[in-house]
Protein backbone atom coordinates (compact mmCIF):
# COMPACT_ATOMS: atom_id res chain seq x y z
CA UNK A 1 0.00 0.00 0.00
CA UNK A 2 2.83 2.39 0.95
CA UNK A 3 4.54 1.82 -2.40
CA UNK A 4 1.37 2.69 -4.31
CA UNK A 5 1.10 6.05 -2.53
CA UNK A 6 4.83 6.70 -2.91
CA UNK A 7 4.39 6.32 -6.67
CA UNK A 8 1.36 8.63 -6.63
CA UNK A 9 3.33 11.33 -4.77
CA UNK A 10 6.32 10.91 -7.06
CA UNK A 11 4.00 11.30 -10.06
CA UNK A 12 3.01 14.75 -8.78
CA UNK A 13 -0.10 14.02 -6.70
CA UNK A 14 0.90 15.80 -3.49
CA UNK A 15 -2.54 15.17 -1.92
CA UNK A 16 -1.70 11.45 -1.86
CA UNK A 17 0.85 12.30 0.84
CA UNK A 18 -2.05 12.68 3.31
CA UNK A 19 -2.17 8.86 3.39
CA UNK A 20 1.26 8.84 5.11
CA UNK A 21 0.23 11.66 7.46
CA UNK A 22 -2.88 9.75 8.61
CA UNK A 23 -1.05 6.44 8.81
CA UNK A 24 2.14 7.42 10.67
CA UNK A 25 1.56 10.68 12.52
CA UNK A 26 0.51 9.17 15.87
CA UNK A 27 3.42 6.77 16.10
CA UNK A 28 5.84 9.44 14.92
CA UNK A 29 4.47 11.70 17.64
CA UNK A 30 4.93 8.98 20.29
CA UNK A 31 8.51 8.36 19.14
CA UNK A 32 9.41 12.08 19.11
CA UNK A 33 7.72 12.61 22.48
CA UNK A 34 9.78 9.79 24.06
CA UNK A 35 12.95 11.65 23.07
CA UNK A 36 12.12 15.33 23.59
CA UNK A 37 9.52 14.86 26.36
CA UNK A 38 7.52 17.91 25.25
CA UNK A 39 4.30 17.77 23.24
CA UNK A 40 4.93 21.13 21.54
CA UNK A 41 8.42 20.12 20.42
CA UNK A 42 7.21 16.66 19.38
CA UNK A 43 4.49 18.19 17.15
CA UNK A 44 7.02 20.51 15.55
CA UNK A 45 9.43 17.63 14.96
CA UNK A 46 6.72 15.45 13.39
CA UNK A 47 5.73 18.29 11.07
CA UNK A 48 9.34 18.94 10.00
CA UNK A 49 9.92 15.22 9.53
CA UNK A 50 6.93 14.88 7.19
CA UNK A 51 8.09 17.86 5.11
CA UNK A 52 11.61 16.40 4.99
CA UNK A 53 10.21 13.00 3.98
CA UNK A 54 8.16 14.63 1.21
CA UNK A 55 11.23 16.47 -0.09
CA UNK A 56 13.44 13.38 -0.13
CA UNK A 57 10.85 10.78 -1.16
CA UNK A 58 12.57 10.55 -4.55
CA UNK A 59 15.76 9.43 -2.80
CA UNK A 60 13.96 6.68 -0.83
CA UNK A 61 15.31 3.45 -2.36
CA UNK A 62 12.49 1.26 -1.03
CA UNK A 63 14.90 -1.44 0.19
CA UNK A 64 13.39 -0.97 3.66
CA UNK A 65 9.85 -0.17 4.79
CA UNK A 66 8.68 3.42 4.45
CA UNK A 67 7.92 3.46 8.20
CA UNK A 68 11.51 2.47 9.10
CA UNK A 69 12.91 5.18 6.85
CA UNK A 70 10.45 7.77 8.14
CA UNK A 71 10.94 6.98 11.85
CA UNK A 72 14.68 7.26 11.27
CA UNK A 73 14.05 10.85 10.09
CA UNK A 74 11.86 11.49 13.17
CA UNK A 75 14.53 10.09 15.51
CA UNK A 76 17.29 12.13 13.84
CA UNK A 77 15.23 15.33 14.04
CA UNK A 78 14.40 14.65 17.69
CA UNK A 79 18.05 14.01 18.51
CA UNK A 80 19.04 17.25 16.81
CA UNK A 81 16.57 18.98 19.14
CA UNK A 82 17.96 17.43 22.32
CA UNK A 83 21.56 17.40 20.99
CA UNK A 84 22.11 13.72 21.73
CA UNK A 85 20.47 10.61 23.12
CA UNK A 86 20.81 10.99 26.88
CA UNK A 87 21.79 7.72 28.48
CA UNK A 88 22.02 8.84 32.09
CA UNK A 89 22.10 5.97 34.63
CA UNK A 90 18.59 5.32 35.91
CA UNK A 91 19.61 3.91 39.35
CA UNK A 92 17.32 0.91 39.00
CA UNK A 93 18.38 -2.28 40.75
CA UNK A 94 18.30 -4.84 37.94
CA UNK A 95 18.17 -7.80 40.34
CA UNK A 96 15.04 -6.44 41.97
CA UNK A 97 13.57 -5.55 38.60
CA UNK A 98 14.03 -9.13 37.35
CA UNK A 99 11.93 -10.50 40.25
CA UNK A 100 8.84 -8.43 39.54
CA UNK A 101 5.57 -10.37 39.55
CA UNK A 102 3.52 -9.27 36.56
CA UNK A 103 0.24 -10.61 38.00
CA UNK A 104 0.48 -8.28 40.96
CA UNK A 105 1.00 -5.23 38.73
CA UNK A 106 -1.82 -6.32 36.45
CA UNK A 107 -4.34 -6.64 39.29
CA UNK A 108 -3.50 -3.25 40.81
CA UNK A 109 -3.25 -1.65 37.39
CA UNK A 110 -6.74 -2.74 36.37
CA UNK A 111 -8.25 -1.25 39.55
CA UNK A 112 -7.05 2.28 38.77
CA UNK A 113 -8.89 4.84 36.68
CA UNK A 114 -7.58 5.56 33.19
CA UNK A 115 -6.21 8.96 34.15
CA UNK A 116 -4.37 7.54 37.18
CA UNK A 117 -2.93 4.72 35.12
CA UNK A 118 -1.78 7.22 32.51
CA UNK A 119 -0.13 9.42 35.11
CA UNK A 120 1.81 6.53 36.68
CA UNK A 121 2.86 5.13 33.32
CA UNK A 122 4.06 8.58 32.26
CA UNK A 123 6.04 8.97 35.51
CA UNK A 124 7.58 5.51 35.16
CA UNK A 125 8.60 6.12 31.53
CA UNK A 126 10.09 9.47 32.46
CA UNK A 127 12.30 7.77 35.03
CA UNK A 128 13.70 5.44 32.41
CA UNK A 129 16.50 6.85 30.34
CA UNK A 130 15.59 8.21 26.92
CA UNK A 131 17.10 5.38 24.89
CA UNK A 132 15.26 2.74 26.94
CA UNK A 133 11.86 4.35 26.66
CA UNK A 134 12.41 4.90 22.92
CA UNK A 135 13.26 1.22 22.40
CA UNK A 136 10.16 0.12 24.32
CA UNK A 137 7.98 2.47 22.26
CA UNK A 138 9.41 1.20 18.99
CA UNK A 139 9.14 -2.46 19.98
CA UNK A 140 5.79 -2.63 21.74
CA UNK A 141 3.88 0.35 20.41
CA UNK A 142 5.12 0.50 16.85
CA UNK A 143 5.62 -3.27 16.73
CA UNK A 144 8.88 -2.83 14.84
CA UNK A 145 11.13 -5.85 14.41
CA UNK A 146 14.57 -6.00 16.02
CA UNK A 147 16.18 -5.43 12.59
CA UNK A 148 14.10 -2.29 12.06
CA UNK A 149 14.87 -0.94 15.54
CA UNK A 150 18.57 -1.61 14.96
CA UNK A 151 18.38 0.30 11.66
CA UNK A 152 16.50 3.19 13.24
CA UNK A 153 18.54 3.60 16.42
CA UNK A 154 21.95 2.33 15.40
CA UNK A 155 22.00 -0.14 18.33
CA UNK A 156 23.37 -3.59 17.47
CA UNK A 157 20.63 -6.14 16.83
CA UNK A 158 22.37 -8.77 19.00
CA UNK A 159 22.15 -6.48 22.04
CA UNK A 160 18.59 -5.38 21.44
CA UNK A 161 16.70 -8.46 22.62
CA UNK A 162 18.38 -8.43 26.02
CA UNK A 163 18.05 -4.66 26.24
CA UNK A 164 14.31 -4.81 25.55
CA UNK A 165 13.86 -7.52 28.19
CA UNK A 166 15.79 -5.55 30.82
CA UNK A 167 14.09 -2.27 29.99
CA UNK A 168 10.66 -3.89 30.18
CA UNK A 169 11.48 -5.27 33.63
CA UNK A 170 12.78 -1.87 34.71
CA UNK A 171 9.51 -0.31 33.58
CA UNK A 172 7.50 -2.91 35.54
CA UNK A 173 9.67 -2.27 38.59
CA UNK A 174 9.07 1.48 38.44
CA UNK A 175 5.40 0.95 37.75
CA UNK A 176 5.08 -1.41 40.70
CA UNK A 177 6.66 1.20 42.98
CA UNK A 178 4.20 3.85 41.78
CA UNK A 179 1.21 1.54 42.00
CA UNK A 180 2.13 0.33 45.50
CA UNK A 181 2.23 3.87 46.81
CA UNK A 182 -1.11 4.51 45.08
CA UNK A 183 -2.69 1.47 46.79
CA UNK A 184 -1.29 2.59 50.16
CA UNK A 185 -2.90 5.99 49.58
CA UNK A 186 -6.21 4.35 48.75
CA UNK A 187 -6.13 2.24 51.90
CA UNK B 1 7.54 -10.70 18.24
CA UNK B 2 7.06 -12.72 21.41
CA UNK B 3 3.71 -12.64 23.15
CA UNK B 4 4.24 -13.61 26.77
CA UNK B 5 2.16 -12.21 29.60
CA UNK B 6 4.91 -9.63 30.19
CA UNK B 7 4.82 -8.60 26.54
CA UNK B 8 1.06 -8.20 26.61
CA UNK B 9 1.16 -6.05 29.74
CA UNK B 10 4.02 -3.96 28.34
CA UNK B 11 2.01 -3.38 25.15
CA UNK B 12 -1.08 -2.42 27.15
CA UNK B 13 0.92 -0.08 29.38
CA UNK B 14 2.65 1.62 26.45
CA UNK B 15 -0.64 2.00 24.59
CA UNK B 16 -1.90 4.04 27.52
CA UNK B 17 1.18 6.25 27.33
CA UNK B 18 0.47 7.68 23.86
CA UNK B 19 0.44 11.46 24.34
CA UNK B 20 -2.50 13.52 23.13
CA UNK B 21 -2.09 16.02 20.31
CA UNK B 22 -2.24 19.73 21.12
CA UNK B 23 -3.08 21.08 17.70
CA UNK B 24 -6.36 19.72 16.28
CA UNK B 25 -5.58 21.24 12.84
CA UNK B 26 -2.24 19.48 12.57
CA UNK B 27 -3.13 17.55 9.39
CA UNK B 28 -4.54 20.63 7.63
CA UNK B 29 -1.51 22.79 8.48
CA UNK B 30 0.88 20.04 7.45
CA UNK B 31 -0.88 19.36 4.14
CA UNK B 32 -0.86 23.11 3.36
CA UNK B 33 2.92 23.06 3.91
CA UNK B 34 3.25 20.00 1.66
CA UNK B 35 1.21 21.69 -1.10
CA UNK B 36 3.33 24.86 -0.82
CA UNK B 37 6.45 22.70 -1.03
CA UNK B 38 5.05 20.94 -4.10
CA UNK B 39 4.25 24.28 -5.81
CA UNK B 40 7.77 25.55 -5.04
CA UNK B 41 9.22 22.41 -6.60
CA UNK B 42 6.99 22.80 -9.68
CA UNK B 43 8.11 26.41 -10.14
CA UNK B 44 11.80 25.47 -9.85
CA UNK B 45 11.25 22.64 -12.34
CA UNK B 46 9.45 24.97 -14.79
CA UNK B 47 12.22 27.57 -14.56
CA UNK B 48 14.80 24.87 -15.24
CA UNK B 49 12.78 23.47 -18.14
CA UNK B 50 12.13 26.84 -19.82
CA UNK B 51 15.75 27.94 -19.36
CA UNK B 52 16.92 24.72 -21.01
CA UNK B 53 14.48 25.20 -23.93
CA UNK B 54 15.54 28.86 -24.33
CA UNK B 55 19.27 28.05 -24.33
CA UNK B 56 18.76 25.11 -26.71
CA UNK B 57 16.75 27.21 -29.20
CA UNK B 58 19.41 29.93 -29.04
CA UNK B 59 22.16 27.43 -29.70
CA UNK B 60 20.24 25.93 -32.64
CA UNK B 61 19.65 29.42 -34.09
CA UNK B 62 23.32 30.29 -33.76
CA UNK B 63 24.32 27.10 -35.54
CA UNK B 64 21.76 27.70 -38.33
CA UNK B 65 22.90 31.31 -38.80
CA UNK B 66 26.47 30.15 -38.91
CA UNK B 67 25.57 27.57 -41.54
CA UNK B 68 23.82 30.27 -43.58
CA UNK B 69 27.01 32.41 -43.29
CA UNK B 70 25.15 35.11 -41.42
CA UNK B 71 27.55 36.84 -39.06
CA UNK B 72 25.73 37.61 -35.88
CA UNK B 73 28.32 40.23 -34.82
CA UNK B 74 27.60 42.36 -37.94
CA UNK B 75 23.88 42.20 -37.32
CA UNK B 76 24.28 43.07 -33.67
CA UNK B 77 26.52 46.07 -34.54
CA UNK B 78 23.92 47.36 -36.98
CA UNK B 79 21.14 46.73 -34.52
CA UNK B 80 23.10 48.51 -31.83
CA UNK B 81 23.58 51.52 -34.09
CA UNK B 82 19.82 51.63 -34.82
CA UNK B 83 19.01 51.31 -31.14
CA UNK B 84 21.55 54.06 -30.34
CA UNK B 85 19.85 56.40 -32.86
CA UNK B 86 16.42 55.66 -31.43
CA UNK B 87 17.77 56.16 -27.92
CA UNK B 88 19.27 59.54 -28.81
CA UNK B 89 16.00 60.64 -30.36
CA UNK B 90 14.09 59.55 -27.26
CA UNK B 91 16.55 61.34 -24.99
CA UNK B 92 16.22 64.57 -26.99
CA UNK B 93 12.42 64.33 -26.93
CA UNK B 94 12.48 63.70 -23.20
CA UNK B 95 14.73 66.67 -22.61
CA UNK B 96 12.45 68.88 -24.72
CA UNK B 97 9.36 67.70 -22.80
CA UNK B 98 11.11 68.39 -19.49
CA UNK B 99 12.15 71.93 -20.47
CA UNK B 100 8.67 72.63 -21.85
CA UNK B 101 7.06 71.34 -18.63
CA UNK B 102 9.30 73.50 -16.38
CA UNK B 103 8.58 76.58 -18.53
CA UNK B 104 4.84 75.88 -18.35
CA UNK B 105 5.03 75.54 -14.60
CA UNK B 106 6.88 78.86 -14.31
CA UNK B 107 4.28 80.65 -16.48
CA UNK B 108 1.42 79.22 -14.43
CA UNK B 109 3.09 80.34 -11.20
CA UNK B 110 3.68 83.89 -12.50
CA UNK B 111 0.08 84.19 -13.79
CA UNK B 112 -1.39 82.96 -10.51
CA UNK B 113 0.83 85.36 -8.54
CA UNK B 114 -0.22 88.36 -10.72
CA UNK B 115 -3.90 87.49 -10.54
CA UNK B 116 -3.85 87.11 -6.73
CA UNK B 117 -2.05 90.48 -6.36
CA UNK B 118 -4.65 92.21 -8.59
CA UNK B 119 -7.48 90.67 -6.59
CA UNK B 120 -6.13 91.91 -3.23
CA UNK B 121 -5.49 95.45 -4.64
CA UNK B 122 -9.07 95.73 -5.94
CA UNK B 123 -10.45 94.64 -2.53
CA UNK B 124 -8.32 97.29 -0.72
CA UNK B 125 -9.76 100.01 -2.92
Amino acid sequence: MDNLYIQKVLNGDCNAFSYFVNEYRDMAFAVAFRIVNSREDAEEIVQDSFVKAFRSLGKFRQDSKFSTWFYRIVINNSLTKVQRLKTRPDNIDLKKAECIAVDEIESVYSKLSRSDRRKHIEDALNELNMEDSLILTLYYLNENTLEEIAEMTGIKKENLKMKIHRTRQKMFYLLEKKLKSEIKDLL
Amino acid sequence: MENTKEDQLAREVLNESIPEWINPDFNKILMDKIRAESRKRDIIRSIGLYSTIFVTIDAILLVLLNLMHVRITDISTKFQAVLGGVGELLANTGQFILIYFIALLAVILVISKISSTNYSLSRNK
